[in-house]
């Protein structure tokens, strides 16, 4: 099931028509419920394992302040049935951004209750009931590529729940948003035209033709992405939730840093917290915290060598880049006015196509493909 | 419902009953809460109330006493009351028990109606007029399923040798709100006492006349009307939470929203609660605004509905800073009134208009004239301070049976108020000082007096005083300093455990010093302004001010922040994280965490690691740190 399918449509709409017209006191339980019969129709056995992660979430955490054996034996217990399906399916051959995870939705809530039980750890909420675990993991609009949202936001929403008609009008215009980003543009725009003026060019001008197919795979990825997120936070929006957003212009920003504050958010946000932080707590080396966490953000999308190279790659980047702000105020470099636009528009430059460079590495088949297109644009014989 | 078809001949108290039931449709919601009640219901049950009272025999000049926490109770009865010409006393359904008895004697009293939980507390039949009955009002809950037994025939309730309980008294009963004897306007509507546990507390007797009058200045000075959603969880034995809550809603046709009992952990469900349930007017105390200020930053978005229009401070002094950094973080106008339970509520409103509006004041006088005189009773010129005597038709009729009381306070018409304040060239009053000693906390009135008095029936007890000490979040906080008697070995807890049990939470002392004498003037009078040094002195060689800790620990986490982040300090709130901050990235985390480190001179665990996401949380953790 994917959000471009007219079932998908159908759901939303139906959902969001049910959910109104049912009493305010059980439109979370309409939505448990219509979340369990669509994870069951299109997968169910993700229908299962959904069930067992709220009942794991929830039993795990009923202590008053969660031990750490208890948080290691629960949340262990997800991440194995997570690398279990991620192992058993990478052998698959799904395009980098299609990572819808097998069984559906798998990756997204499995996040969500390591989340949950990681926050119940820290002491940052409080135990909850089962209705409102459930009512949070089984949750339609994010259920198939996410946001990863948080627990606090989503109970507070519910906490704040009112019909608002500039939530739901915002809600329309970012369904449409999205499908215009991911069929037009993405589709048309990328894929389709961008795509066959590419192929048009390969014999003749090899190397611009590897370029722009490197910025189609890209751009492509970005727009098909920012889309689905955008149907997700339409879809939240039209049940009265403000889903947290994904992308903030990624492609404009000036490091690998910001890059990383701006794309994926909400998968990005939770590496941070929850690898980047526990991993520098252990071991003090913000360098290490940063390979380390950007490994684990690869390998959350498939268990294969191409996702361990890409992570690597930005580990790797982020750590070269925290080293560079040791030394970097020492360079001599000419500073104000027009030296500090040009300054600028280098740096996201170099940030983009530093970006653009790691997505070699997942669109092309295998580490072979990549290296390929490596020594054509770096022009390696 | 029989009500006179001529508006114009009923009284006004059964006008405002009248117009209020013409207004509003039968199912629309009166109050909204944790138990609901219509408007329909309301009449129906007040009217069977009123009709209840009268087949008692009970009219103009009889009392009857309210002891329920039970919001839909409470308005059903005090409405039933008023409009059978009984005047109601809503006493502290959590006072102690010799509070209750000493208020319950003092209203002399032909009826009571008590939760059915403090039912057995006393002999309440022993305390009123002889022969008065007492009735159990029921939990919410049971009501409707004991109307309905009734209905249906079905009298298990009330059989028998059985006590009366509250609604099932009503079954028998047509409702009924309005008389074919008129009420005179003079009729004390109702009684609220000030003071507690002293030989001789203070009822003030409010009448129909000061009470409607009140009502229609917040009408007409809140711009409320039946689309107002009045949120209120002030008590309703307090003219707060009565006038400003249940009794406005009614005369303005609105809906009174009390979802909940405050606590401090239920305060972003009370702020989602304002989106939520569409809040017009949110009416409150300082105490309450500083918890907002404090805890709940991140709910801001609370208020951004274009339902709401402003937030109502009463009951307490605003402090201008807590008054400015609120209004600036909830982009909401605050509302400052001034008033007493012996002015109906209010008398002065700083806003919500921009003409009455100046921070740091209370306003103008709305419906009411104000001056500020000295102590012979002449006015004084503008920006002289002086005592305020207040003057209009929402004064009280006096101290119920306390004429010397009354007169001391009321003279030539003139409401004496006890507080110390100024009128600028402009109109506006500023209160500057107290004359009175009451203790003005989180909006609750605590008069020292009562609160030593019973310190002083404690065994061991040599001396007491109480005295109130700035705080900030309740504004003052009740503290008492006893002198042990001699030989004695009593401690402070044993105090506090002792006071617990004979006076309300309010009333209840936070803090309790055993001292060896009190420093006295030549008379022998304890000089207060030196106790309460001592106590500042005790205050801060003892324990730290856990607040003032904080306020320090804040301030250096922001510098901290500050320097890293490249950003004013005073731009990184307690909820600045790097979602907030674009240079709060990866890095400058790390950075940020080894300062705070070497700073305070903590290693930090991996799980407090984890658990700082923002600034607020960076200071929970150091606090439990440097604890």
């Amino acid at each position: 099931m994917t959000v471009t399918k007219l079932a998908w449509l159908v759901w939303m709409a139906g959902t969001t028509f049910a959910y109104w017209l049912t009493p305010a006191a059980y439109r979370d339980l309409l939505l448990i419920g219509v979340t369990a019969a669509f994870v069951g129709v299109y997968s169910p056995e993700s229908a299962i394992i959904l069930a067992a992660f709220t009942a794991v979430t929830f039993a795990g955490s009923r202590e008053q302040r969660l031990s750490t054996s208890r948080l290691l034996v629960t949340a262990g217990a997800i991440v194995a049935v997570l690398v279990y399906y991620k192992l058993r399916f990478s052998a698959g051959d799904m395009g980098w951004f299609r990572n819808v995870a097998i069984p559906l939705g798998l990756s997204y809530y499995s996040f969500r209750c390591i989340h949950y039980l990681l926050e119940r750890y820290k002491g940052t909420i409080p135990g909850h009931d089962l209705r409102t675990i459930a009512g949070y993991l089984f949750y339609l609009p994010t259920l198939i590529v996410g946001p990863i949202h948080r627990f606090p936001q989503y109970r507070r929403d519910a906490g704040r729940l009112r019909w608002d008609s500039w939530k739901f009008s915002e809600g329309l215009y970012r369904i449409v948003n999205g499908y215009f980003k991911i069929l037009v543009l993405a589709v048309f725009l990328v894929s389709e035209t961008l795509g066959q003026f590419v192929e048009t060019i390969v014999d003749t001008h090899l190397w611009t033709a590897t370029y722009l197919h490197a910025l189609e795979q890209t751009l492509y990825g970005y727009l098909m992405f920012a889309g689905y997120s955008d149907i997700a936070i339409g879809f939240g929006l039209l049940l009265g939730y403000r889903v947290m957003e994904n992308f903030n212009w990624p492609f404009i920003r000036r490091n690998i840093s910001e890059f990383w504050k701006s794309w994926h958010i909400s998968l990005s946000s939770w590496v941070r917290e929850y690898v980047y932080k526990t991993v520098f707590a252990s071991t003090r080396s913000a360098a290490l915290a940063a390979l380390l966490t950007m490994l684990i953000f690869g390998l959350w999308h498939e268990f294969s060598f191409r996702y361990i190279a890409w992570g690597a790659y930005h580990g790797l980047g982020i750590a070269a880049w925290q080293w560079f702000q040791g030394w970097k105020s020492s360079i001599p470099v000419p500073r104000g006015g027009a030296w500090d636009i040009t300054w600028h528009a280098v740096s996201i430059l170099v940030t983009f196509h530093f970006v653009v460079l790691s997505f070699v590495l997942v669109t092309e088949p295998n580490l072979g493909a990549a290296m390929s297109v490596y020594a054509i644009l770096f022009k390696v014989s | 419902m029989d009500m006179r078809a001529n508006n114009d001949n009923l009284t006004r108290c059964h006008q405002v009953l009248d117009d209020a039931r013409r207004r509003t449709r039968p199912g629309k919601v009166f109050l909204e809460g944790r138990v609901g009640l219509s408007y329909g219901e309301l009449f129906d049950r007040a009217g069977r109330v009123a009709s209840y009272v009268r087949q008692q025999g009970l009219g103009v000049d009889d009392r009857a006493i309210i002891i329920s926490s039970d919001d839909s109770a409470v308005t059903e009865i005090f409405f039933g009351l008023i409009a059978a010409g009984v005047t109601a006393v809503l006493l502290n359904p959590e006072g102690s028990v010799d509070e209750t008895v000493s208020l319950v004697r003092a209203a002399d009293a032909s009826l009571l109606f008590v939760d059915d939980s403090r039912f057995n507390d006393v002999d309440f039949g022993s305390i009123l007029k002889p022969g008065s009955p007492v009735i159990r009002v029921l939990p919410s809950a049971t009501k409707r399923t004991r109307l309905f037994a009734r209905f249906t025939g079905k009298r298990a309730a009330d059989s028998g040798s059985a006590p009366a309980s509250y609604p099932a008294i009503l079954g028998d009963y047509e409702p009924c709100l309005a008389s074919d004897t008129p009420i005179p306007e003079s009729t004390t509507a109702y009684i609220l006492f000030t003071s507690g546990t002293t030989s001789r507390p203070k009822g003030v007797e409010i009448t129909h006349k000061s009470l409607f009058a009140q009502m229609d200045t917040f009408v007409t000075q809140y711009s409320l009307d039946d689309r107002s959603r009045i949120l209120n969880l002030l008590p309703l034995h307090h003219t707060d939470g009565l006038t400003h809550g249940a009794v406005v809603s009614l005369v303005c046709g609105g809906t009174l929203v009390r979802p909940m009992r405050f606590r401090v952990d239920r305060l972003p469900a009370l702020l989602d609660e304002i989106y939520k349930s569409r809040i017009t007017h949110f009416i409150t105390v300082p105490s309450m605004l500083a918890m907002i200020r404090q805890f709940g930053a991140d709910y801001h978005d609370a208020f951004e509905t274009e339902d709401f229009k402003f937030i109502i401070s009463t009951a307490a002094y605003l402090d201008p800073g807590l008054w400015e950094s609120l209004t600036d973080l909830l982009k909401v106008r605050i509302v400052n009134v001034y008033g007493l339970t012996e002015t109906v509520c209010e008398a002065c409103y700083c806003g919500p208009d921009d003409d009455s509006f100046r921070i740091g004041t209370i306003g103008k006088p709305v419906d009411c004239e104000v001056r500020v005189v000295d102590a012979d009773g002449n006015a004084l010129a503008p920006g002289q301070p002086g005592e305020l005597v207040i003057k209009g038709d929402n004064v009280m009729k006096g101290y119920f049976r306390m004429p010397e009381e009354t007169a001391e306070v009321l003279r030539d018409g003139w409401f004496h108020t006890g507080d110390i304040a100024t009128i600028d060239d402009d109109g506006f009053v500023s209160i500057v000082g107290r004359k009175k000693s009451v203790i003005i906390s989180g909006g609750y009135n605590v008069y020292p007096e009562d609160v030593t008095n019973v310190l002083m029936r404690l065994e061991g007890v040599a001396d007491a005083v109480t005295v109130g000490m700035p705080d900030p979040t309740w504004g003052e906080r009740v503290v008492s300093c006893v002198i042990p008697a001699k030989h004695g070995d009593l401690s402070a807890s044993e105090i506090s455990k002792y006071m617990s049990q004979h006076v309300a939470r309010e009333k209840l002392p936070r803090d309790i010093y055993l001292m060896e004498e009190f420093p006295r003037g030549p008379a022998g009078k304890v000089k207060l302004d030196e106790l309460r040094d001592r106590i500042r002195g005790l205050d801060s060689g003892s324990a730290p001010d856990a607040s003032a800790g904080i306020a320090d620990l804040t301030t250096a986490v922001a510098d901290i922040a500050s320097s890293v982040f490249k950003l004013p300090a005073n731009e990184l709130g307690p909820d600045a994280s790097p979602e907030t901050v674009a240079a709060w990235n990866s890095l400058a985390h790390v950075e940020f965490l080894m300062a705070l480190e070497i700073e305070f001179g903590h290693r930090f665990s991996p799980r407090d690691i984890m658990s700082i996401s923002n600034l607020g949380q960076a200071v929970d953790v150091l606090q439990r740190k440097v604890a």
